[in-house]
């Protein structure tokens, strides 16, 4: 089930990556783009240790566009955290972030990021960013139903009127 | 002339309204005298009153309490617009709403600032209430508090804690002399996800039976549930 989960979020966070570059054509022209590409879909199928080698080796060999960087290093950052190692997932996302801090999944990986190390602070601070950018992201629900479950005490007070 | 002509008016009044409540048996019938619960009153706090509609539609109050005697004190008239019933307490400005569709009746009050509930069974007639008019009259007249045996607790359901949703409920309801829960009516509810499990804990609840206590009517209580959640960093 947990696996099931991650596997879920990751689909979520890198699915911007092939997104934009079908809907943008400004981006398709640029090396190293289809082992961005390739990458997307292998995080998207839960085949993280593979995407991030092939991340990596888009954004090491090729020069693409700061634009697919930002999504790379975003990429970079969700599948870590699916991996469950959030202190190598954030210092990707802080670099994704401020070469864009316009994308919501980044912000959405680093809140989950925290949330992993228990950070439910920094998790809610982030999720919100994530929120005022695109209020419609489903995957936010998600993050913020987990911090609420791990950090909200349910408390219920009965009286009776007689 | 002029008093015949109001005296038939009235009477056609009169007879308009009995003819409403004989022709749709679902409309609860608000004349008579009932025991009734006030609550929501930060500063008074939950009131045993007794209250009694007219057919000539005036409105009376009584408080019984264990050692004192308060006459009937009068109310604004009620009214009746389609199926809510309306009266006020000029006293104290509030204003009485009950839907009369409702098992019993009772709904909710407002004033000013304020907002609360109400809610009654109905005492029947010829029963001798011990409370009069007569200030001289020293009968007297006990409620007996109604004390919980169990007291469930309502589970708070997960998905609202993901969502982070709060809120109240409140729910009215009999109790019979055997110390069951009858009749629950919803008042109050702020979010429907918290219906289910409030009316699964009310309904485990019973009270302490008073059948030998020779008092056989039922008795109107509520129960409120506050939904809350802690923020823990």
């Amino acid at each position: 089930m947990g696996h099931k989960l991650l596997v879920g979020f990751a689909c979520c966070f890198v699915a911007s990556t092939v997104w934009s570059q079908a809907m943008d054509n400004r981006t398709i022209i640029g090396a190293g783009n289809e082992f961005l590409s390739a990458a997307s879909f292998a995080i998207r199928m839960g085949q993280y240790d593979e995407g991030i080698r092939l991340t990596h080796l888009g954004l090491n060999r090729y020069q693409p566009s700061d634009r697919d960087r930002a999504a790379a290093l975003s990429n970079l950052c969700g599948a870590h955290a699916a991996k469950g190692e959030p202190d190598i997932a954030i210092p990707y996302c802080d670099e994704s972030i401020e070469m864009n801090d316009k994308d919501w999944r980044a912000f959405s990986n680093r809140s989950y990021s925290y949330f992993l190390k228990g950070m439910l602070k920094e998790a809610e601070e982030n999720l919100a960013i994530a929120v005022d950018i695109d209020p419609s992201a489903k995957q936010v629900l998600q993050i913020r139903g987990m911090i609420n479950e791990l950090g909200l005490r349910p408390r219920v007070i009965m009286e009776d009127h007689q | 002339m002029l008093g015949a002509v109001l005296l038939i008016s009235f009477t056609a009044v009169s007879f308009a309204q009995d003819d409403r409540w004989s022709q749709d048996p679902g409309l609860l019938d608000p004349r008579g005298t009932w025991t009734c619960v006030f609550f929501g009153n930060p500063a008074i706090g939950d009131e045993r009153v007794l209250l009694s509609f007219a057919p000539d539609q005036s409105t009376l109050m009584a408080m019984p309490e264990e050692d004192s005697l308060r006459p009937w004190l009068p109310l604004s008239r009620w009214q009746l617009e389609d199926e809510t019933l309306t009266f006020s307490d000029s006293r104290n400005g509030r204003v009485f709403e009950a839907n009369l569709r409702r098992t019993t009746l009772g709904g909710d009050w407002r004033a000013t600032n304020l907002r609360g509930g109400w809610w009654c069974t109905a005492t029947g007639d010829g029963i001798e209430l011990g409370i009069s008019a007569d200030p001289n009259d020293r009968t007297r007249e006990t409620l007996v508090p109604l004390i919980p045996m169990v007291m469930a607790r309502p589970a708070f359901p997960r998905q609202a804690i993901r969502g982070g949703i709060e809120g109240r409920v409140v729910i009215c309801f009999v109790v019979d002399p055997t110390g069951n829960v009858r009749d629950p009516e919803f008042v109050e509810l702020t979010e429907e996800i918290f219906r289910a499990t409030s009316l699964d804990a009310l309904m485990s609840s019973s009270y302490r039976p008073w059948l030998e206590r020779g008092n056989e009517k039922p008795r109107p209580a509520c129960r409120s549930f506050l939904y809350l959640l802690d923020k823990t960093f």
